[in-house]
């Protein structure tokens, strides 16, 4: 008996240590600003999952794949789907899928770079509008009236904004065709003013789950002139419009990302799940 | 100094040197509005008057003479006009000259740029505008800094709704310059005008979010980029006015007083002919 104990002991020991160690690890995932990443990304996993299997790119098997290494952005596009919303803002029986990603957070930081004035990032997005039963390509005004939805209805809201209170004025806009993955798009230019999130926190948001809690802030949602690109494209046969979007404050940044992520995307069809 | 009729009420500020000084509010009443959209429409005609003579060989000195008499004729003082010791009765800024040009006797050439900035006095309150001329043929250049510059003007204009900080007028601008590597001058703004010609409201043509003055229903003020090819960066002649690029790159200004509404901006210095001054080719005279 006296020989086991020890060992039973030692083992009880080395099992709470380890229980120990985990839950340090989870509260600090949990509370820890230094860990706002690692808990944005596993719990936007969890997120995008629920919405994803709803979206327009699941149901029929259509997506853009981005590629986001290197470019200073966070690293996975999160979905998020408002059918009713774009039906009742467009008008029609419409489904619409937006995938997402905003800048990265920075090292030790425990918020995205998205909150923060000095960084080429800031206030900036990209990813993919689904548009799926306009029975049509979609026209200038309702690419323009997609992204307002998206930026004034959806982002900014998210980010404690009002969409009553949220700005979207177009400022200037150009179409043009360009040929990229093999097919046709168009693609449209624009200079928007529009709210960026610098805020300083009153209370919780839910969204600082995901961009972690910004830092105080001496404005309140300023004003930016952003800097827009979408590439559209249209397949009659699941009357879809894709609209592959980057938006940030300068248009050289916009440039790179356009260039680094939106003309090497790949439009993929996989089998439609059943 | 050209004569003003006894019959055209003077400013108070008129032969006096020193600084205006207003501490008034910055939101003028229905009755000042209303008085400015006139002083506004003669300002804006004048200049019209005055850009309809615009030729090779035609000096500033006559463009001064043309619109001082069209102000006088339709009872409006030149605000200009000896203003803290301003000698003429419009500013004339020619190429790199970005503003406060004083007019004289030098011939104009083709292919220069002239700047007229004209202001009304009448009523007791000011419509103060600007625009930028072609004198024959102008290089492309030329030519597309001035279209810039006007479309700069109104994006900045579009961009003036209740709320908003006046800083947000300058951001519009900037940007939009900075795609094209235009300068934009920082040390001349746009200004509050109503009663006073510079209330002291200050309205900048650049990106600072420290100026965080918020717009309101009825406050009446200038917006008036200034852009350059070249450096922003400004000096002064020793006449104490002329203001020009320190590079000598060619400059472009647009100007328009405007009022803010309950849903966005009307612009005061609109011409009798209900169409704003557009600026770059010189205006025809209309037949008679």
């Amino acid at each position: 008996m006296s020989s086991v104990q020890p060992a039973r002991r030692r083992r009880r020991r080395r099992w709470l240590t380890a229980a120990l160690i985990v839950l340090v690890l989870l509260g600090n995932l949990a509370f820890n600003p230094w860990c706002a990443r690692w808990r944005s990304l596993a719990l936007m996993a969890g997120y995008d999952q629920a919405y994803e299997r709803a979206s327009v790119s699941y149901e029929t098997g259509v997506s853009a794949e981005m590629p986001l290494a290197g470019t200073g952005l966070y690293p996975r596009l999160i979905t998020f789907n408002a059918d009713e919303q774009m039906s009742a803002w467009l008008g029609g029986d419409l489904r619409f899928t937006v995938d997402f990603t905003f800048a990265d957070f920075e090292p030790w930081r425990g918020y995205s770079a998205i909150y923060d004035p000095d960084d080429p990032l800031f206030g900036a997005y990209l990813g993919a509008y689904y548009v799926q039963g306009l029975g049509r390509e979609m026209t200038a005004t309702e690419v323009t009236q997609v992204a307002e939805f998206d930026q004034r209805l959806l982002a900014l809201p998210a980010l404690g904004l009002s969409s009553r209170n949220a700005t979207f004025d177009l400022l200037d806009s150009s179409a043009s065709a360009i040929w990229f993955d093999d097919r046709q798009w168009t693609a449209y230019q624009a200079s928007v003013l529009t709210n960026c999130p610098a805020h300083t926190p009153e209370g919780f948001l839910l969204s600082y789950l995901q961009f972690g809690k910004p830092p105080a802030s001496d404005q309140q949602y300023p004003l930016c002139v952003m800097a827009a690109q979408i590439d559209v494209t249209y397949l009659p046969a699941e009357d879809l419009s894709i609209g592959l979007y980057v938006m940030t404050t300068s248009q050289d940044e916009t440039a790179r990302l356009h260039q680094e992520v939106s003309l090497q995307t790949q439009i993929v069809q996989r089998p439609v799940p059943r | 100094m050209r004569h003003v009729p006894a019959s055209v009420p003077k400013p108070p500020y008129a032969g006096v040197m020193a600084a205006e000084h207003y501490e008034g509010s910055h939101v003028q009443s229905a009755e000042v509005i209303a008085a400015m959209r006139e002083a506004g429409r003669i300002a804006a005609d004048s200049i019209l008057a005055a850009a309809s003579e615009i030729r090779p060989g035609v000096t500033t000195d006559h463009l001064d003479v043309v619109t001082h008499e069209y102000l006088c004729d339709h009872g409006a003082y030149p605000a200009s006009l000896d203003y803290r010791g301003f000698p003429k009765s419009v500013c004339t800024s020619v190429n790199e000259v970005i503003c406060h040009g004083i007019p004289d006797a030098r011939p104009l050439r083709d292919g220069d740029l002239v700047k007229i900035d004209s202001t009304a006095y009448i009523n007791g309150v000011h419509g103060d505008n600007c625009a930028t001329f072609y004198v024959g043929e102008v290089s492309e250049e030329a030519r597309l800094l001035t279209e810039r510059t006007r479309e700069a003007l109104y994006r900045g204009i579009k961009a003036v709704k209740p709320g908003r900080p006046l800083s947000v007028i300058g951001r519009v601008i900037e940007s939009y310059a900075k795609r094209f590597g235009y300068g934009v001058v920082r040390e001349y703004t746009g200004h509050g005008v109503h009663t006073a010609f510079h209330s002291g409201l200050i309205v900048l043509h650049y990106d600072e979010p420290m100026l965080n003055t918020t717009m309101k229903p009825g406050m009446t003020f200038t917006i008036e980029p200034m852009l350059t090819l070249g450096s922003p960066r400004t000096k002064q002649w020793d006449d104490g006015w002329t203001v020009l690029t320190q590079d000598g790159s060619w400059s472009a200004q647009f100007e328009q007083t405007l009022v803010v509404t309950e849903t966005g901006s009307e612009i005061l210095t609109v011409p009798s002919s209900g169409e704003l001054i557009q600026g770059g080719e010189v205006p025809q005279p209309p037949l008679s």
